[in-house]
């Protein structure tokens, strides 16, 4: 199956309906695992005892609120170049989607800082800049419907996306440039990771059931993005019809 | 049942914390499923106006 096909409008919201059914139920069930797996499987912390078992839902969350930010920068600038409409649609279809993961990143980073730091908040550097990459999204999605025209707000959208992308690396480094309350890297440090491989597989696992439920909600997403553009078209009259 | 379900002192932040992720999760999820209800109702409220 050749790319092009793949990024044909009709192609696609014909073709996955079935999939993303299917992704759904998937990841329902291995969500629940991961769950449980992270609450009751995984041996509670030396220091923090079993409040650092918010980890599993934060670290991925987080992850996730950087990474849809950089595909949906990639994808906005794929459509700016190249004029692809389904780059437009994966796009803007990216903006609440991380929104959600940003939030979920933000509370439960504020549930876990009450009992570890003794404040749900602190004005430092790693929470600011992904407060900021919050308002980002929601900037986004904001711009985006304040415009009649959606190919013209795709263009925008797209450019403040690839702007905002400045915001990423600080995120990310933000731990090492500036002394922050925040905690250091312990995952990426893969010649030695300052977590016990007990506590790592769990944590692995939950990035990947969200990086399953990202993809998931991306292609109902595309779907949506599809039917709200392609709505009055031929083929999907007569698809509807069918 | 509690005994298996309670986490120490921290038990109210954990269990906060798991729970406003699925609910946000979940509401993710089914907001597609609505928006997308919404829009095939507004098409076919169109399609009829212009009948």
């Amino acid at each position: 199956m050749n790319i092009s096909k793949i990024a044909n409008l009709k192609f696609f919201y014909i073709n996955t309906k079935k999939i993303s059914s299917f992704l759904s139920i998937i990841t329902l069930f291995l969500f629940c695992f991961g769950i449980y797996w992270g609450l009751f499987v995984a041996p509670a912390d030396y220091l923090q005892g079993e409040s650092y078992r918010i980890m599993y839902v934060h670290v991925p969350a987080a992850w996730l609120s950087l990474q849809v930010y950089v595909i949906m920068a990639l994808a906005g600038f794929i459509a700016l170049v190249w004029k692809i409409k389904i780059m437009e649609i994966v796009s803007i279809q990216c903006a609440p989607i991380g929104a959600y993961f940003t939030l979920i990143a933000l509370f439960t980073g504020m549930i876990w800082g009450k009992p570890t730091w003794g404040t749900y908040w602190v004005w430092d550097a790693r929470l600011t800049s992904e407060l900021i990459l919050l308002f980002l999204y929601i900037g986004i999605i904001v711009l985006y419907s304040a415009f009649s025209d959606k190919r013209q707000a795709v263009k925008i959208t797209s450019l403040l996306a690839i702007v905002g992308l400045v915001n990423i690396p600080i995120i990310h480094y933000s731990v090492e440039w500036w002394n922050t309350l925040h905690q250091g890297p312990t995952v990426t440090k893969f010649e030695k990771p300052s977590m016990h491989i007990t506590m790592l597989k769990p944590l692995l696992y939950m990035l990947f059931v969200f990086n399953m439920y990202f993809l998931t909600v991306l292609i109902k997403r595309i779907r949506l993005g599809i039917f709200q553009r392609e709505k009055n078209s031929k083929w999907m009259e007569d698809y509807l019809n069918d | 049942m509690i005994d298996f379900l309670y986490m120490g002192k921290h038990t109210i932040f954990i269990y906060t914390a798991y729970i406003f992720s699925i609910v946000v999760l979940l509401f993710g999820y089914f907001q597609i499923y609505y928006t997308f209800k919404k829009e095939i109702y507004k098409k076919k409220y169109e399609d009829n106006e212009n009948k």
